[in-house]
């Protein structure tokens, strides 16, 4: 069966009349339908722009240079290139994505009811009653108490968590087969956070929608996702499930980023933290592993040629050169206890 | 300030305005070089000439050259335009500072006058404040002062309040800098950004109106060379004498975009908002 | 609602009682006989102390102001120094043209602006949004009386065409009246289109970086839903802004336009009543002008909480 989204080769280019640089480079990735999917990074990893391309939502000066995002419905469609007609039908309806800032992601002057009912009018033909009804229902559905009460509201009454909510309300009530969640609880109160991410385990359940969760936190990764892929500086260094990346993280980097949250949790240690700084997109170098600067086992190949995607075992795939080493060098001991 | 000075620079449409305004200025400055005849030389056989190799934009009905007059109207509007400025822009930041910085009970006062300013249409007011002065160049400058200071001086209290709030100023009087000092080195640097951004605009304004209420006969008297007056005058024969009209309309226009320009790129350039 | 609506009605209580002070008591400290200045110089001792009599300038110029105003609060402006008319019937016929004059150009320079702001404000760094931003901006810095004399002059140079005389009203004669009207207003309202122009676009540029936009865009919404229903509708509220703070240019550019159209407005009445000093005029007619300003000014404010639910009036 064919993956609900099949992102290949991936690259996004920052493009003016004056400059012209990568920023997304390669990046491939599978979505089952079903699926709760993570990408890990940190901020300019090029996490987000990954989904913003997903929906063709990128800002101007942001192109996709080259690949495909190959979305399997009732159709398929290669959201790469894709007319903004059909992509309109895509958006909200197939695919919907709720964003980081509750507080700033709902229009000030339209009521909740207009705001969420606005995504049915604009895909689906019900009369006006049966429109408010699915509201309310699923207002309900999203936990919450006084749905008619909300209804009537506007986003500066509710709290955050609250808006939260009625943004994922409004991101499932087309029954969408994937829904994209970018930092969807960094915005909120850790009790809340905790909520929010159960709520959307618990619906993408009820609904079939697979979940696409862009975070930097490896611990909203562990509690909701089944695969993930680790970004660093606009390519994905490591992917595979969320067991293996927890439990035999391959990449110097996710190595680098778990120490990092194991270290809070554990006083004794000093608090670990990776070395430098991500680099800019125009820091990037042309040749060799883009973490390289940073990375604790660099080696002079490492600044020269880039890494190639290195299967360490069965579904579990590492973006460098040391798995190279150790297969070489596992070799040569194989090698010695044959001879 | 060098970066500043570069992006101003590579700010094609602000550097056009700056250089407009430049050579207005140098034309004002060296007016007795430049101009080829007195303002107010009057040549009795070339009345209402057309634009000729000797008369460069024609002469208006006593025979005077157009150029000349346009050349020497330059220094009009920018004196108004400075002095007027000045007037409102000091008074201004002094009113401003002290409703700003002490609040309470003199603010109340200060900004419940400004909101009687605010009350009138800024043309009627210079009007009236003209009517009881009597029209004259120094009276326009005045009440073109007076009608610009609500302005500086909201501008300036609302920077005050927002520059009030930070941290070092509150560590300053916490360790008890006179109220004067704090103002003079700690708050005036840091709202001459929107200050200067406001000189700009206003001196379009003034220069603007000084020509409007010149041209109601109420500003800048004859014979003196004000382009305002110059319009006004040349409508009775502009239908056969259009070059009367045309020269100082276009100096009157192209004076109030170039500040308009400038004005905006600077607004541009200083907005922290902005900044990307 | 109503409640804050009064409130703000009573609070243009002090602005406008300032206003009525700042204008009678600064026409008192002109300098020289009132009475020779509008008499003229060839008048009698008689005919200068009965004019100072019926007016009261006689008397000390704190009691002048409470006879004024007295007669102000009953709806009595006094009679013309000049013509001995009675005021504010005059004011109030004069209004009605300048107030069809304001409206047609503010009416006129909103249906060009925000069109065309809005255009530039999607079309970000293309020529059209250039052509746009050098267009408003010459907009607002040609003097109405410039732009005025120098269409009149380019109608009479290539059509012949010289703006129609004598005001005829709106409902005498609704075609003529608007061939009279439409020359001032477009002249009128440029400098205003100029400012929306700019405010609009800024505006929408500004609205566009918001995040709700790429969240109505994730909606799947069409264009034309984002920019009609979410970003101008956004953009109204500093657009706004700009058209209170333009009305008063408006009132007072009507001074220019009036006299050089001929039209016998307020504005017209102004400017006369200073040539001539005629004080009781002057003050009533300003006192009538800042009226209309600040009761706009409130109609702004209103408009804003219809506007935009975040703000409540208590």
């Amino acid at each position: 069966m064919k993956p609900l989204l099949n992102i290949e080769n991936l690259s996004i280019n920052y493009m003016t009349n004056k400059k012209d640089f990568n920023i997304v480079k390669d990046v491939n990735i599978k979505i089952d339908e079903r699926m709760k999917y993570g990408i890990v990074g940190e901020s300019g990893s090029g996490k987000s722009l990954t989904s913003l391309a997903i929906m063709n939502l990128l800002p101007e000066v942001l192109k996709i240079q080259e690949g495909s995002i190959e979305l399997n419905t009732d159709s398929t469609k290669d959201l790469a290139n894709i007319s903004k007609k059909e992509m309109r039908k895509v958006r909200g309806r197939e695919i919907s994505m709720i964003f980081q800032e509750p507080m700033t992601a709902l229009d000030p002057l339209y009521t909740i009811e207009y705001q969420l009912l606005e995504v049915l009018k604009i895909h689906k033909t019900y009369s006006k009653k049966e429109m408010y009804k699915i509201g309310v229902d699923m207002l309900k559905k999203v936990g919450i108490a006084r749905p008619d009460q909300v209804m009537k509201d506007y986003p500066h009454q509710l709290s955050g968590g609250m808006r939260q909510r009625v943004m994922i309300a409004m991101a499932l009530i087309c029954q969408p087969k994937l829904l994209i969640a970018d930092e969807p609880t960094t915005a909120l109160d850790v009790t809340i956070q905790a909520q929010i991410l159960d709520l959307m385990n618990e619906l993408s359940d009820l609904h079939n929608t697979a979940i696409l969760m862009i975070t930097h936190d490896l611990g909203v990764i562990l509690e909701t996702c089944e695969r993930v892929a680790v970004m660093y500086a606009g390519q994905i260094v490591e992917e595979s499930t969320v067991e293996k990346i927890f439990e035999e993280p391959a990449h110097p980097y996710t190595k680098g980023l778990l120490s990092s949250i194991r270290s809070l949790g554990n006083k004794s240690e000093e608090l670990y933290s990776i070395p430098g700084n991500v680099p800019t997109p125009d820091q990037y170098q042309e040749l060799g592993c883009r973490f390289a600067t940073r990375c604790p086992y660099a080696m002079d190949q490492c600044f020269n040629q880039e890494p190639l995607m290195y299967q360490v075992q069965d579904d579990h795939l590492s973006k460098c050169w040391l798995h190279v080493e150790e297969g070489r060098a596992n070799e040569r001991s194989s090698e010695r206890t044959r001879s | 300030m060098k970066v500043f000075v570069q992006r101003l620079i590579d700010d094609k449409v602000g550097l056009f305005g700056l250089i407009g305004i430049l050579l207005v200025v140098l034309l004002a400055l060296l007016a007795p070089l430049i101009a080829p005849y007195k303002p107010d030389t009057m040549f009795t056989e070339h009345v209402l000439e057309g634009p000729s190799s000797q008369f460069l934009f024609g002469t208006d009905e006593f025979g005077r050259d157009i150029f000349s007059r346009i050349i020497y109207g330059a220094q009009v509007s920018l004196q108004v335009g400075l002095i007027a400025v000045g007037i409102g822009a000091i008074g201004g930041l002094i009113l401003g500072l002290i409703s700003g910085y002490f609040q309470g009970k003199v603010d109340q006062v200060i900004m419940r006058v400004m909101d009687v300013f605010f009350a009138f249409p800024d043309i009627l007011l210079a009007l009236t404040i003209i009517a009881v002065l009597g029209p004259n160049l120094t009276n326009t400058m005045i009440a073109i002062g007076i009608v610009f200071m609500p302005v500086f001086t909201r501008l300036v209290r609302s920077a005050v309040m927002t520059v009030k709030e930070n941290e070092y100023i509150t560590n300053a009087q916490a360790i008890g800098v006179r109220p004067s000092l704090i103002i003079v080195r700690h708050i005036t640097p840091n709202i001459m950004a929107p200050f200067i951004v406001q000189i700009t605009l206003a001196l379009s304004g003034a220069i603007l109106t000084e020509a409007a209420l010149s041209f109601l006969g109420l500003g800048v008297q004859p014979p003196n060379p004000s382009w305002g007056v110059m319009l006004n005058d040349a409508r009775t024969y502009m239908e056969f004498a259009p070059w009367t009209i045309l020269f100082p309309a276009v100096a009157i226009v192209m004076t109030i975009f170039c500040f308009n320009l400038l004005g905006d790129s600077l607004r541009d350039l200083l907005d922290p908002k902005l900044k990307q | 609602m109503y409640a804050y609506i009064i409130r703000r009605l009573l609070m243009l209580v002090p602005v406008l009682f300032g206003v009525s002070v700042v204008i009678f008591f600064t026409l008192r400290i002109i300098p020289g006989d009132v009475a020779q200045t509008i008499l003229g110089t060839d008048a009698t001792k008689e005919s200068l102390a009965q004019l100072r009599k019926d007016f009261g300038l006689d008397r000390p110029v704190i009691e002048q102001y409470i006879t004024w105003m007295s007669g102000v609060l009953m709806g009595d402006f006094g009679e013309s120094m000049t013509t001995g008319r009675e005021v504010l019937p005059d004011i109030l016929n004069r209004f009605k043209i300048t107030f069809e004059l304001t409206i047609l150009s503010a009416i006129l320079s909103w249906i060009i602006a925000i069109p065309l702001g809005v255009i530039a404000g999607i079309k970000r760094n293309t020529k059209t949004d250039f052509t746009v931003r050098i267009v408003s901006l010459l907009g607002v810095s040609i003097p109405n009386f410039a732009l005025a004399t120098v269409l009149i002059l380019i109608l009479a140079l290539t059509f012949s065409y010289s703006p129609p005389v004598g005001y005829v009203g709106f409902f005498e004669d609704p075609i003529r009246n608007l061939q009279i009207m439409l020359l001032p207003s477009i002249v009128l309202g440029t400098a205003m289109a100029g400012a929306v122009m700019r405010m609009t676009r800024s505006s929408i540029l500004e609205i566009l970086r918001q995040d709700f936009i790429r969240t109505i865009r994730a909606k799947g919404a069409k264009e034309r839903l984002v920019i009609f229903n979410h970003a101008l509708r956004n953009a109204m509220i500093p657009i706004l802004t700009i058209i209170g703070m333009q009305i008063g240019v408006l009132l007072g550019g009507t001074v220019i336009i009036e006299q050089i159209f001929s039209l016998p407005g307020l504005g017209q009445l102004v400017l006369t009543s200073i040539n001539q000093r005629d004080f009781t005029v002057i003050q009533g007619a300003i006192l009538f002008i800042a009226f209309v300003f600040v009761l706009v000014n409130l109609l702004v404010d209103i408009l804003y909480s219809y506007l935009d639910p975040r703000i409540t009036y208590k």
